[in-house]
């Protein structure tokens, strides 16, 4: 039952408008990406052009991963579709993760897409223009995101919520959150400043994927000297296994939590 | 009888020689006359040596020495016109020291497994070229300087390569030194002036060292076309010029550093025709004076192209890639002032912990709010009359990898079949 639902589920995700005009969108832009990137010197390092792959990455991803997954559950338990998939024997971690793994499968078509698009331009080039790192990096961002999407579909009471739940938790991830820490850091000493930022780094997925990118690559030393023994742990064994601990409690969690939520909807109901 | 004859010629032939291959180093420069030539032969000399007089010494193809830990296998004193070429050298503290000398010249000298290389005190006139030296593993802090002159005049150095040593090329109080067209990498400081007076330095080529030009309380030095590339580490510059005056940096190629001039309490310098490219900041002014000048450079993707603690520099006519304005009355400038001032750049100037943020999602969107707001700024790191055009052509070479390109649309057109294949009902 969960493989048909998954099947379903996808399909009915492919089927989507919105999701094909989502791929046309990513085509498009990564083709952009992968052309200023042949206008580009070819310098290694953090550059201007490496920071602006990874900022479109970090923008777009999470944004329509978190609204395309959320509207998907919430339209589920609005439209009673998901009644409906009650009556059926489809345990609730079944629907959840079919919900999830869908998501996943959808989204990691569009980036299957758009990075052969890249690697078109590339071999066009002569020169090969797409990191590793930024594909295990994007994987990542659909994985985390695609399971908040869940939760934030979970929490939210209609599409229209869910949507507007989904930009709230994007713009806090991107944007707010790190508005706040730098207005906080005018008025409170470095050394605190420093650890705040810390902390936010593991509590915020999206500050966590762009400080995986800094640790694949191999350029911590962009973050300067404040950070050094901060990336010289995660540089280690220890610390690359706490990164993948990490990375995996947040997609489980919300997971887990998406369920335990839907767990008492449905008592409540 | 002439059996027993060529037999004793020939022993003593044999004696004779390995005699005069076994003499000592010390002995040969002893007997050669002044101003006279040495040649050494193709042996390891395990020795240390002193030169006081006019010589030229002339190494053969595997001359090698050694004086092992703690000892200095040359030591040229009170001497003038002292030669040395084609020296190879191993395995000892320092391989020459120079006091109190002058006019010598140093030429084809290689060493490996070396603490420190060439030493100079109290001496001028001192020429060394085409020398090469690999350093010891390890910290900087227990290795030594591939060439350090004390308290000397007219130093010159060309055509050098030197690796893995704490400072490459060593200058201490020396007036007049001409550092042209050499190399350095995998070191502390590539090049590192203290105190120095009448600098020259060209053609140089410095990269993945912690700072690629150290100029510390140094007055009167040209920095001209050098290249200063990928001084990447944590704190690491491609010039750090501290407490300087009547500095040019002209015509130099700085690239992927992780800030490419670093100046802090410069006066009277000018910044100008260099080429900052793709650097994380490419000039950073600390404590600096309005008579130090930045113009005609080209700014090409560097995160933050100048900033400063608050102190302002002239600057002006510089080419900036992320300038959005127009030229309509066609003079080569921008009609609009290029404002550099960020006030992300100059925060990550006063607190280090803000470099976190570096060029992050809400930080290009600050920067973009910025260039709204700063154009009210009239001052502080302001360019009224922004380049429209590069001073500099950088291109790169396009070839089709077949690979690539057939792998590429067999992806894509397997995920296009993909995924109509799964909408199918």
């Amino acid at each position: 039952m969960n493989q048909l639902f998954i099947k379903l589920e996808w399909k009915q995700m492919l089927r989507s408008r919105w999701m094909q005009l989502v791929g046309v969108l990513f085509i498009v832009i990564f083709a952009a990406i992968a052309l200023i990137q042949q206008l580009a010197l070819p310098v290694d390092g953090f550059t201007r052009q490496t920071a602006s792959f990874l900022n479109l990455l970090l923008f777009l991803l999470p944004l329509f991963v978190l609204t395309i997954g959320s509207m998907s559950v919430a339209s589920d338990v609005e439209s009673g579709w998901y009644s409906l998939l009650k009556t059926y024997p489809l345990s609730l971690s079944g629907y959840i993760f079919g919900k999830y793994v869908s998501l996943v499968l959808s989204f990691s078509l569009i980036l299957l897409l758009s990075f052969a698009v890249v690697l078109i331009m590339s071999g066009v080039a002569g020169a090969f223009q797409l990191p590793l790192v930024f594909v295990f990096l994007a994987i990542l961002t659909v994985l985390i995101f695609a399971a908040i999407a869940i939760l934030c579909g979970v929490i939210a009471k209609n599409r229209l919520h869910a949507l507007a739940l989904s930009l709230v938790v994007w713009a806090a991830a991107l944007l707010l959150l790190s508005y706040v820490l730098m207005a906080i850091g005018t008025f409170v000493a470095g050394h605190v400043m420093l650890n705040l930022t810390i902390v936010m780094i593991h509590l915020n997925p999206a500050e966590w994927i762009r400080f995986g990118y800094f640790l694949f690559s191999g350029q911590t030393t962009v973050l300067g000297p404040s950070f050094y023994d901060f990336t010289a742990f995660y540089n280690s064994f220890l610390g690359y296994l706490i990164y993948i601990v990490i990375s995996a409690a947040w997609i489980l969690g919300p997971l887990a939590l998406a369920q335990w939520l839907l767990s008492r909807k449905g008592r409540v109901e | 009888m002439k059996w027993r004859f060529l037999v004793m010629f020939f022993i003593s032939f044999i004696g004779f020689s390995a005699t005069a291959h076994a003499e000592s180093l010390q002995s040969q420069i002893d007997k050669t006359p002044d101003g006279g030539t040495l040649k050494l032969f193709d042996r390891v000399y395990r020795e240390q040596a002193v030169i006081n007089k006019p010589i030229t010494i002339i190494g053969a193809e595997k001359t090698l020495m050694k004086a092992g830990a703690e000892k200095t296998v040359l030591t040229i004193e009170n001497a003038k016109n002292v030669h040395l070429k084609n020296l190879n050298f191993s395995r000892s503290n320092s391989a020459i020291d120079v006091k109190k000398s002058s006019h010598i010249t140093i030429e084809n000298i290689k060493m490996v497994r070396m603490w420190g290389g060439v030493t100079i005190r109290n001496s001028k006139n001192i020429a060394i070229k085409n020398f090469t030296m690999r350093g010891l593993d390890g910290q900087y802090a227990t290795k030594g300087a591939g060439i350090a002159a004390y308290d000397s005049e007219d130093i010159q150095i060309e055509d050098s390569f030197i690796t893995e040593v704490m400072d490459a090329y060593y200058l201490e109080r020396v007036t007049g030194s001409t550092i042209l067209n050499n190399k350095a990498t995998y070191s502390r400081y590539g090049l590192h002036y203290m105190y120095g007076k009448d600098i020259y330095a060209k053609g140089n080529t410095l990269e993945k060292n912690v700072t690629g030009i150290m100029l510390m309380i140094a007055e009167n030095a040209v920095l001209e076309k050098n290249n200063i590339q990928y001084q990447s580490d944590w704190n690491s510059s491609g010039f750090t010029l501290y407490n300087a005056k009547n500095i040019v940096t002209k015509n130099n190629k700085l690239i992927g550093n992780h800030t490419a001039i670093s100046s802090q309490n410069m006066k009277n310098s000018v910044i100008q025709d260099n080429v900052f490219l793709t650097n994380q900041t490419a000039v950073e002014f600390t404590g600096s004076e309005t008579n130090n000048t930045v113009h005609t450079n080209d700014f090409l993707g560097n995160i933050v192209n100048i900033r400063s603690d608050g102190t302002s520099s002239d600057i002006d006519g510089n080419f900036y890639d992320d300038y959005a304005g127009f030229d309509v009355n066609g003079d080569g400038f921008g009609d609009e002032k290029y404002v550099a001032l960020q006030s992300f750049g100059q925060w990550m100037v006063r607190e280090p912990a803000y470099q976190y943020f570096i060029e992050s999602p809400s930080v290009v969107l600050l920067n973009e709010m910025d260039q709204q707001t700063n154009k009210t700024e009239k001052n502080q790191l302001v360019d009224s009359k922004p380049l429209m055009t590069a001073i500099s052509e950088e291109k790169r070479n396009y070839s089709i990898n077949y690979f690539l390109l057939i792998f590429g649309i067999m992806l894509f057109a397997g995920g296009i079949y993909g995924w109509r294949r799964s909408v199918k009902i």
